[in-house]
């Protein structure tokens, strides 16, 4: 298929299908990006601090995508002769070198003035310059390395393929094999993650050292039941600090996360685990952060994944060597799936 | 198709389109910016700013990330437009592995996301040790590359296509380059003087943008792709047993550095989360990581030859592990709890 437009005349078929696939690319990319974010989809890619520039890459996708299709022909003059000269007889690419005084001897002293402002731009993988080639000393520009229109194909296959498949295929979530192998079961709480997450829910200064009772019932929202209402996360951390444990210990607590089967310390079955996921910029750098729950029978059949609210009561024993926080259940039931699956 | 197979694609999907949304904007960035250089910084502007002396413009090179913050995607497009425009590639190199973590908001995020003084500890100070350590490291082994580079001919470090471009001219209406008579035609053919006409420097600016997002992004995709693959897949569980030993944790985390490709304003936050690693390794982690990652390394490969990639990236492995291994062997490291509670 001949590709090459009559009024790109000077440009390699590679260079042009180069020029008009990176122009669709970036629509492509750029309806991607705006799609993801303007349908609210983003929420479940990216944190909060992210999310703009989603917005502002889609945008400037399409404005570097619009710049280059209004200039396709920019710094291009014609050829005055009418014919093609991307096929030089001497075997050389003299594909950009229509502006030259050529006279068919080819005088290639002539060819370095070149005037097509595609000999500024590398195209990746398809132009190179500079080869010497001894006495001639010809030092125009031409193309031992390009790919021909096979190799731009492969290359637009991969910086197109990929993207439109994954936002095809995407369900905006991980499935379990992902969630587990990103640490579900072996999280542990420390105390920086104490320190970062309970900073809003403690005294002024930030300080978790002397956090009491009176500063949760101050800074905590409860439920009308008098439940502490408190994300996952935090219930997480409190693990990873003593005074935090001393003072939530036995209190009673509401939340909400994802069900999984609990796998260790749990031979009478009745422990499950309440699960959130969290990102720090993209779920791919997602951790999933779980608690056991603990029933007083067997634990009931939920579907694996499925959003349950909780109320029950704290405390954290130490199991395998390691603080957790574990919550006893008094109260369980399938809720509304939030908006955002991933805090961040 | 299977269930599990179906699930394994969408888990894929998800984590690499997340990948995607986060980097390419911060690469368009700096794709737009390197057009912009490629298309009106003149060489000559680079040959006044930068010291005469080599040693004093790697060490220069390696502070850039001060004052021009670039995150590790968008450097590489811009520091190879830099190197075109005269940057010599000993100073692009030092400010390329630099400017990932010597600069302000890594300074801020690992400052927030390591507790100001820890539980067991009797040093109070753990987060500003921290980060004080990662940027005096980070510098330290930028400017050591870029010292080794200085010795190093360009040739064997460029691809051909990068080299060969290096003082290109700028196009009509910009700042031609001050080159001795002769020196840009040894350098480049391409620096004979362009023929007067209309101003096209937008145009090369944008169309160069286009090209060098487009060259980026594809490295950048198959090294999202691996990341993706390994979180995925490889349970997190197999990097726990390094933890109980120095010598198998600071390899082991800077590892794990590698493959998960995190970016460098949040990877403290991660680090921070690894309990049952020691401080050096969690150093050594934040110091490999912003350097050299999968995506990095696709991503080196558009500007530097592979050989040298692998050359950088076995050495960078080697020097930041002997340099956090000796970190940690300083007594008042001893403060720091070999595993954070």
């Amino acid at each position: 298929m001949d590709i090459r437009l009559p009024e790109l005349d000077p440009v390699t078929h590679s260079q042009t299908l180069f020029r008009w696939l990176g122009i669709l690319t970036l629509f492509v990319w750029g309806t991607i990006f705006l799609y993801f974010y303007l349908s609210g989809r983003v929420v479940n890619y990216l944190a909060d601090g992210f999310r703009p520039a989603a917005l502002l890459g889609g945008l400037f996708l399409y404005v570097l995508a619009t710049f280059n299709l209004l200039t396709v022909r920019a710094g291009k003059p014609a050829a005055a002769c009418g014919h093609s000269h991307a096929t030089a007889a001497c075997g050389h690419d003299h594909a950009n070198e229509a502006d030259h005084e050529h006279t068919h001897s080819h005088h290639h002293g002539s060819l370095a003035r070149a005037r097509d402002i595609d000999e500024l731009v590398d195209t990746p993988e398809t132009a190179h310059s500079g080869c010497d080639h001894g006495p001639e000393a010809h030092s125009h520009d031409h193309r031992h390395e390009d790919p021909g229109v096979a190799g731009v194909l492969v290359s637009f296959f991969i910086l197109l393929a990929p993207v439109l498949a994954a936002a095809s295929f995407t369900r905006d979530q991980f499935f379990d094999k992902a969630i587990i192998n990103r640490g579900l079961y072996s999280g542990v709480a420390t105390a920086a993650g104490a320190e970062r997450f309970w900073q809003d829910k403690t005294p002024a200064a930030g300080e978790i050292g002397n956090f009491t009772l009176a500063d949760l019932e101050t800074l905590v929202d409860r439920s009308a039941e008098g439940n502490y209402l408190l994300d996952l996360v935090s219930i997480f951390y409190a693990a990873g600090d003593v005074e935090l444990q001393r003072v939530l210990t036995g209190l009673p607590v509401e939340t909400t996360g994802q069900i999984l089967p609990e796998r260790a310390n749990n031979e009478d079955g009745r422990r499950l685990r309440l699960f959130r996921l969290f990102m720090e910029c993209c779920a791919n750098d997602m951790r999933p952060l779980g608690i056991p729950i603990e029933f007083k029978d067997p634990a009931p059949q939920l579907r694996e994944k499925s959003w349950v609210k909780v109320i029950g009561k704290l405390r954290f024993p130490t199991e395998d060597g390691v603080t957790v926080s574990v919550l006893e259940v008094d109260q369980i039931e399938p809720t509304e799936e939030p908006r955002e699956r991933l805090l961040n | 198709m299977s269930p599990e197979f179906t699930e394994f694609l969408q888990s894929f999907s998800f984590g690499f389109l997340s990948m995607v949304l986060e980097g390419l904007p911060f690469i368009l960035a700096g794709t737009i910016v390197s057009g912009f250089i490629d298309a009106y910084l003149p060489q000559s502007f680079l040959d006044r700013v930068l010291p005469k002396n080599a040693v004093r413009a790697v060490l220069i090179g390696g502070l850039l990330g001060l004052i021009l913050p670039v995150c590790e995607c968008a450097i590489v497009p811009v520091i190879r437009r830099l190197i075109q425009r005269g940057l010599p590639v000993s100073c692009a190199l030092a400010y390329m592995l630099a400017s990932p973590v010597v600069n302000p908001l890594v300074a801020a995020s690992t400052w927030i996301a390591f507790p100001d003084k820890d539980p067991d500890a009797t040093i109070v100070f753990f987060n500003e040790v921290m980060t004080l350590s990662r940027l005096s490291l980070g510098y330290l082994t930028a400017i050591l590359v870029g010292l080794v580079a200085i010795r190093l001919p360009a040739s064997r470090i460029l691809r051909d296509r990068v080299l060969r471009s290096i003082g290109r001219p700028l196009p009509q209406g910009a700042a031609m380059p001050s080159a001795a008579p002769g020196q840009g035609e040894s350098r480049d053919h391409r620096s004979t003087a362009l023929p007067s006409g209309p101003d096209i420097r937008p145009v090369l600016a944008m169309r160069t943008a286009m090209s060098d997002c487009l060259d980026t992004a594809m490295y950048f995709f198959i090294g999202c792709a691996i990341t993706t693959l390994f979180n995925n897949e490889v349970p997190r569980e197999s990097i726990l047993p390094l933890a109980q030993n120095d010598w198998l944790a600071v390899p082991g985390l800077m590892f794990f550095a590698f493959v998960s490709s995190l970016c460098s304003t949040s990877d403290a936050f991660v680090a921070a989360s690894l309990a049952t690693f020691s401080a050096a390794s969690k150093l050594a982690f934040l110091v490999f990581g912003p350097m050299v990652d999968i995506k990095l390394v696709f991503m080196y490969s558009a500007v530097f030859r592979i050989r040298f990639v692998w050359l950088l990236v076995t050495s960078l492995f080697l020097l930041v592990g002997a340099l956090c291994l000796v970190w940690g062997q300083i007594p008042w490291t001893s403060a720091f709890p070999n595993s954070i509670p």
